[in-house]
């Protein structure tokens, strides 16, 4: 079910009476209401795939358990641990990279001559199984490691991996977060839920208004880039981009504000990333619960930055190597994993950097010059990396790049936009404008008159309505 | 709690009504498909001549060439599957139709309404023809839920204040889209029309043969024949087109005329009486070329 279709803007007021007026007393009950209406809302896309996640949850629940059972047992707890991190990892790589694998295989022995008898398979990916997977493993590390007692309310348990606001594309919720709010009798707050429901309304505006207007153009523009000039190419890659984002970060903006009419905090997954001024900056403001997953349980474990300067360095590209094969299989996400290593690489050099852990600009209207320009820098070094993101293949990349910085980069784009530029400027005005803040509809500290505030939110609704784009899956379902 | 839902219902109850009354307004408009149903419902009985299929009965036969009462039911993107419903539909009230005609496409063995980037027209048939496929599809049976909202207010400012309406068909079904569409270069466009159309779905043959079969039987208990051809094509197209595709349609056809006395097919694929001129775009013709196809199927009709 997507968040933007009608099916979802039925079946979300129906689950929210039920959970919050015919089970409002009996918590149990109110889990149990969230594990099925996760279940309804996962099986929408393919039922067939239910049985791997009740399957895999299961699994995890029990080695929970285990790991408990056999506290002091150190060789039990390992094979637990493994058994849990092989299974899900197993799923992941059978159903995301076998294809990917083996096709590299075969090109690399086609390469030296020979050509071996094994074939890819037709496989179907299951929606969001890059997601669920590493929920579900940062909890079986997480009891591994003690920073988390095992649950044995099952019910809790299922409703944290299936969770639905997150199931599908995030934010990846730590068990350590998410699960003991399970345990707790939940209260209505009703500024939480206006709240959430602005949040979900700035969701549904990116989503619709800005990631699928810009859509059309990105396709059309990628799909002939060849006879494309420079400047299209740029403007391109800039909408795709800014689509990528709005898309993804929209998409986090209705989970997280789902989740909030139902009494829950959801981590933030963006924290208004185009206003960075480095690549660090960026990381701290970009996916941020795969990037903290990452440094969690890849990162620190591997030694993190207390080995020295060559180690960090190892550290940051195994990564982001991973983390661009996390995002698909295909040579060209790694690469787009490598290539924002390599952009780190200048402050991980620098044995002292100062860490820009303020928001720009902060208390201030504009930006001073510098910080302007380094922001942009940002930006626009992050766009043409995210070519890869987009082309098919290495040659295409390099090909779409090359042609933007050809002398066609001085000429006037074919293409223009015009009225998705109205609503992109007015997107980066609120974004600035709420840079401080969860989210760019974050205005219950102000004193704004009921009617003035309404009247926003109908201009939003019918800006939506009437000024979206067509219907588009969110991008990264694909992962 | 419930001053929270207070609030909520008071907001979005002006946008419920307004949606409603945009959807009770847009579903008013006559439109191809209101049109189509509403005459089959009132003409079927007297009908002598019945025109299904896609775009190439829609726009390369046109009713006022024949001689009998003919009428176009085609559409643009509609598959065997939706041809199907609408014999079934009104099978039964045929008491005067001597003759279907059914273009068999080089894609339409191998495709589906449901996987074609055409498949919004889907809904059409749900709200228009009482379609019985995706009646739980919510999108399927809510017109302002498909396509731009913008758009549906220009329709209803033009319907409203305009007088005008959505109806792109002539009294006799036959499209008019094409009267003032420009030419298209049909040697560039060829081979790409050509890869566009081979991408179908082999495993829908089976399923669209089923349905071909069923409708040339019905036919043979009720006395009409069924009249099979495939629409002419301009040469930079036929030469792109899969060969193995081509073959399983030639056999199917084969097959067909064998199997069933009912049955007629004729082949205009690569037939050199259509000129240049005659095209609209590589793969149809315009509506100098539709009047002599037609001419030519009237002809052969008396089988």
């Amino acid at each position: 079910m997507l968040f933007n279709s009608i099916e979802f803007l039925i079946f979300l007021p129906i689950v929210f009476i039920i959970y919050w007026f015919i089970l409002n007393k009996n918590l149990r009950l109110q889990n149990l209401l969230l594990v099925v209406a996760s279940y309804i809302f996962y099986g929408w896309w393919d039922w067939r795939f239910l049985p791997m996640m009740f399957f895999t949850t299961l699994v995890d629940y029990f080695v929970g358990l285990g790991l408990k059972k056999w506290d002091a047992k150190q060789n039990k707890r390992k094979w637990l641990l493994g058994t849990s991190i092989v299974l899900n990892l197993g799923l992941l790589a059978f159903f995301k990279y076998y294809n990917f694998f083996i096709q590299s295989f075969i090109d690399a022995f086609t390469f030296f001559g020979q050509k071996p008898n094994i074939h890819t398979l037709k496989i179907l990916l299951p929606v969001g199984i890059s997601f669920y997977t590493f929920q579900t493993m940062s909890y079986a590390i997480d009891v591994y490691y003690r920073k988390l007692e095992p649950t044995k309310d099952i019910v809790s348990f299922f409703a944290f991996v299936s969770f639905f606001p997150q199931l599908v594309a995030g934010p990846i919720e730590r068990a350590t977060n998410l699960l003991p709010q399970f345990y707790v009798k939940r209260r209505f707050e009703p500024d939480k839920a206006y709240d959430g429901l602005r949040q979900m309304l700035w969701g549904l505006f990116k989503k619709i208004v800005i990631a699928d207007k810009c859509a059309p153009f990105v396709n059309d523009i990628f799909s002939h880039y060849q006879d494309f000039s420079g400047s299209t190419l740029l403007l391109g890659a800039v909408l795709f981009l800014i689509q990528l984002y709005c898309d993804f970060s929209g998409y986090s903006d209705i989970a997280i504000g789902s989740a909030r009419l139902f009494g829950f905090r959801l981590m933030q997954n963006f924290a208004f990333p185009f206003f960075s001024r480095n690549q660090p900056e960026l990381w701290r403001r970009w996916h941020i619960s795969l990037t903290s997953w990452f440094q969690d349980y890849v990162y620190f474990p591997l030694g993190g930055s207390r080995r020295g300067k060559w180690i960090k360095i190892r550290n940051i590209f195994i990564v982001f190597l991973l983390s661009g094969l996390w995002h698909g299989a295909n040579w060209t996400y790694i690469f787009w994993g490598f290539m924002f290593a390599v952009y780190l690489l200048p402050s991980l050099l620098n044995d002292h950097p100062k860490p820009m852990t303020k928001i720009v600009a902060e208390g201030k209207l504009l930006p001073s010059l510098k910080e302007f320009f380094q922001m942009t820098g940002t930006f626009f070094k992050v766009v043409l990396v995210t070519v890869f993101f987009r082309v098919p293949g290495f040659r295409e990349g390099f090909d779409y790049i090359g042609t933007i910085f050809s002398r066609s980069l001085f000429s006037m784009p074919e293409v223009s936009p015009e009225k998705t530029f109205y609503f992109i400027a007015f997107f980066f005005l609120a974004e600035w404008l709420q840079r401080d803040k969860q989210h760019a509809l974050e205005i219950h500290h102000y004193r704004i008159p009921k009617f003035v505030r309404w009247s926003f939110y109908y201009v939003m609704i019918i800006i939506i309505i009437f000024f979206g784009g067509n219907q588009q899956e969110f991008i990264y379902f694909q992962f | 709690m419930k001053q929270f839902l207070k609030y909520v219902v008071i907001f979005g109850a002006p946008i419920l009504v307004c949606a409603i009354a945009l959807e009770v307004i847009v579903r008013h408009i006559p439109n191809d498909y209101s049109y189509k149903k509403q005459y089959m419902d009132e003409h079927a009985d007297s009908l002598e001549v019945l025109i299904m299929g896609s775009s190439h009965g829609l726009y390369c036969v046109n009713p006022a060439y024949f001689d009998g009462f003919t009428f176009n039911t085609s559409q643009e993107y509609q598959s065997l599957k939706y041809d199907k419903f609408i014999f079934d539909k009104y099978k039964d009230r045929f008491k005067s139709l001597k003759t279907i005609i059914i273009p068999i496409s080089y894609f339409s063995l191998f495709y589906e309404l449901e996987e074609a980037e055409g498949n919004y027209r889907i809904k059409n048939y749900c709200m228009y023809y009482d379609c019985p496929y995706h009646r739980f599809s919510v999108k399927n049976n809510i017109e302002i839920l498909n396509g731009r909202n913008m758009l549906h207010l220009k329709m209803v400012k033009r319907y409203l204040f305009e007088n005008g309406n959505e109806l792109f068909c002539e009294p006799n079904g036959y499209g008019k889209m094409y009267y003032n569409t420009p030419f298209y270069d049909v040697d560039k466009t060829g081979a790409l029309a050509a890869e566009r159309q081979s991408v179908y779905n082999l495993s829908n043959l089976g399923p669209n043969r089923e349905r071909l079969h069923y409708i040339i039987e019905e036919c043979a208990k009720r006395n009409i024949n069924v009249y099979l051809f495939t629409p002419p094509s301009w040469p930079a197209y036929v030469r792109n087109l899969d060969k193995h595709r081509l073959a399983i349609l030639k056999d199917e056809m084969d097959k067909i005329v064998k199997k069933f006395p009912n049955a007629r097919y004729r082949s205009f694929l690569e037939d050199s009486s259509f000129v240049k001129s005659d095209y609209r775009d590589s793969y149809h013709v315009n509506t100098i070329g539709a009047i002599k196809l037609s001419k030519m199927i009237n002809e052969d009709l008396d089988f």
